[in-house]
Formats: C-alpha cells, structure tokens, sequence
C-alpha cells in the first residue's frame, strides 16, 4: 500500500492506482478482501467519498466487487484486466516519454535499445 | 422542507464603508464537509458569526432545513458554531465547559469528549484563562466534534497546533464523521494539508463566493501552461487566466477551467508545456487581487 500521494494528481486516481499496483504485485490476491473505504479515508486522512471514488472506480472495471454486509473483494481475473488494460497504455505513459526525452538528449535510436538490453528484463 | 441543510440566500453585511460579506447565496448538502477558503479579511468569520446567528446580516435570509436559521432557538441547538476567539468564560475549568456544553447540545457525547480530552493531553482540571493558544484551539476541537451537532462549524480549528495535533484532529473528524454522519464547515488557510479532508471547497474572496466546487474538480480544472510567450498567448487565448508570471522568456499562466480534450490538443499543438498546480498556489492565485507577476 502507498503511504503517501503526490499533491498534483486526483486523490481517487491514485488511491485505485495503488490498489492495481498491490493486485499486479501479488499484495493483494484475487478473492481476498481490501481495506473498507472508512479504513481508507482515516489512514490516508481523506473524504470517504473521494476513497469511495477510488474503490467504484475499481468495481466498474469488473476489478473489486462488493460481498453485501462484508466488503470489497479482488474479482478473480482481476490482474489480468490490470495487465491488459495497462498494457494498452504502456506507450502513452512510457514509450512516448522515454523517446522524447532521448529526443532531447541526441540518444539514437540504437544507443536505445543497447540501454534497455543492459537494464536487463525480468519479464522473458 | 428544503434539499439543502443550510442555504442562505442574499447575504450582506458591511462594517462602515467595508463591505464584509456581499450577496452571499449559497446551499450546503447533508452529510458533507466543506472546507470555507479565504485569505485574510476575506469575509469567513463574518459569513460563519451570520449563519450561527452571532451577528445579523444587514439584508439576506438563512434557512436550516428550510426553517428561517435566524434567533430561532430550536435551529440553534442543531448548530454547533466553534468560533476563533472568545468564546469560552475565564474562569470556566475545562470539565465545566464540557458540561455546559452537555447541556446544550442534544447530541453531545461526554465519554467521547472525554477520550479526546485525553488524546489531545488536554487537563479537565484547567481554567480556560490557563490554557496556552494551542490547548485553546483543541478545546475547540474537542467540544465541536463531541457536540455531534448536524452541522459543525470550526473557524480556524488547527490555529496554533503543531503538525502532530494537527494530524491528529483530520484523523479524528475523519472517523468521527464515518461513525456519525453530518455536515461540518471548517475555515482553514492551511490548504495544502486540510483539502483532501473537504469534500466540496467553498472560496470567498471580497465577502463574495467565488467558486463553490468538489476539490477534485479544483484540481482538475487547474493548469500551468508554460514556454515561449507567443505559444503561450496562443495556447491560452480565450481562456480564464488566473495567474502569469514571466521567468526571462518563459511566461506561465495559470488557467482555471474545464479542460475538455480539445484544450489539451491546443496546448500540444502550440507547443506548450502543461503541468498541474499545487492547491495552495491555486488557492493564492483565485484569492489575489494583482494578476501580473514580474520576476
């Protein structure tokens, strides 16, 4: 779980964000349950209805669901719409800003990939 | 009966020639906390003596659940207003401000003022006129919140406490609001740490509300956009600029609005650099009154 939000983006983005991050990592696993919106907004000392926002943020893209009287659980399946939908962005979020800042820098386009061969994937 | 818990509609209030509150309409939900930003003078602590019936508006309405809020006993005991200054008797100990507030307040938990007295360190045995501007402040806290009256108000609740006591009272309101539900309005000019405890931020400037929104959309709405000045102007025209500066050729504006896709593009396309703004700027730049800056 982040312990601490960077001030300039909205405080529901990031409270689902590191829900998904804790999901991909394998901290939270699918069928198990999260910390209720109340534990949420105390911990994190925010509105309950921006924590509430996170978290149906999260129910809409079919990643929690809601047992009645219990609490919200990770749906099986969860990672994988996580990696799928991130996946989709990774060159937005990534690749674009990587290329431009070599752009900046005169890195060519092989001096690159050298780089990103060196810093060795996990993911093969 | 009114969909709103407090509405005020009209207000104004002038000292002389001031003109401390103005045409002041507003309607605060159920169950919802506001935060009340304004610099200073701006007109909060007027707005706040009004609507809890401490002072009266030259001209205007405030209804409680539709009920006029004015003098009218029954609403009064609903509102539980902690105002900055005097409001407690000298001579008063701690424990006989917490019974007379007992038996003013219909809601007014005394186990739980209890427990916070001794969360905050705060002496029962004390006499108000002892107390330090800090403990002054927590007395405050610790009737507001005890007093779980449907719509709480803290002027400046957190004025003259450490970062830790200050901590601990968002943490407190926050649980407290879980467990008992109701509307609170809280001034503050501590922005930066107080604005994601508010649910909808209420900014006054000049004794006006100027913008009444979510803090999200706050958030949301505000950009710098930043570069050459030419691409700026041509970024930016036709938007409402709320701040420039100009750092030798690069000039950054401040803009407050919807930002819909179309005005991201324009951005891009001017070659413009777009970054969000911190709260507290925002806050400093919607409340000032010079909008040029020259560094």
């Amino acid at each position: 779980m982040k312990l601490d939000f960077d001030n300039e983006k909205s405080i529901y983005l990031q409270i689902a964000e590191s829900i998904e991050d804790d999901i991909i990592k394998g901290n939270i696993g699918e069928e198990t349950q999260i910390p209720s919106t109340n534990q949420m907004a105390v911990i994190y000392r925010i509105n309950p209805a921006t924590a509430g926002k996170g978290i149906n943020l999260l129910v809409d893209r079919g990643i929690l669901y809601k047992k009645r009287g219990i609490g919200m659980f990770v749906t099986t399946g969860a990672k994988k719409i996580i990696q799928d939908d991130r996946k989709n962005s990774f060159y937005e979020r990534f690749v674009k800003t990587l290329l431009e800042e070599a752009n900046n820098l005169g890195i060519k386009t092989e001096e690159l990939i050298e780089m990103i061969r060196k810093g060795g994937r996990t993911g093969e | 009966m009114s969909e709103f818990i407090l509405e005020t509609k009209m207000l104004n209030k002038s000292y002389g020639d001031v003109k401390a509150v103005r045409d002041f309409s507003v309607g605060l939900e159920s169950n919802k906390i506001y935060g009340l930003l304004g610099r200073n003078g701006a007109g909060k602590t007027t707005f706040l003596n009004i609507i809890a019936s401490r002072i009266f508006a030259d001209s205007g309405e405030v209804s409680f659940f539709g009920q006029n809020a004015i003098e009218n006993q029954e609403v009064l005991e609903k509102i539980c207003y902690m105002p900055e200054k005097d409001l407690f008797i000298d001579i008063d100990r701690v424990s006989r401000i917490l019974k007379t507030a007992a038996l003013f307040y219909d809601n007014f938990d005394m186990e739980y003022a209890l427990r916070l007295c001794k969360k905050f360190e705060l002496s029962v045995n004390k006499k108000y006129k002892n107390l330090s501007r800090g403990y002054e402040s927590i007395i405050r806290i610790v009737v507001g919140l005890a007093s779980r009256a449907p719509l709480t108000i803290f002027d400046e609740p957190v004025l003259g406490l450490d970062a830790a006591v200050r901590d601990l009272f968002y943490r407190e309101l926050i649980e407290d609001y879980e467990n008992n539900p109701r509307t609170y309005i809280i001034s503050t000019h501590l922005i930066e740490e107080s604005a994601d405890v508010f649910e909808e931020a209420l900014i006054i400037k000049d004794g006006m509300l100027v913008e009444k929104l979510t803090v999200e959309e706050l958030k949301e709405r505000a950009r710098y956009v930043s570069g050459k000045a030419s691409a700026v102007d041509e970024a930016v025209s036709g938007m409402n600029i709320v701040h420039t500066e100009m750092v030798g050729n690069i000039k950054i504006c401040t803009i407050f609005e919807k930002l819909t896709d179309e005005k991201l593009k324009k951005f891009e396309a001017a070659g413009t650099d777009v970054s969000p703004v911190p709260v507290q700027k925002l806050f400093i730049y919607l409340t000032e009154q010079d909008k040029e800056v020259m560094i």
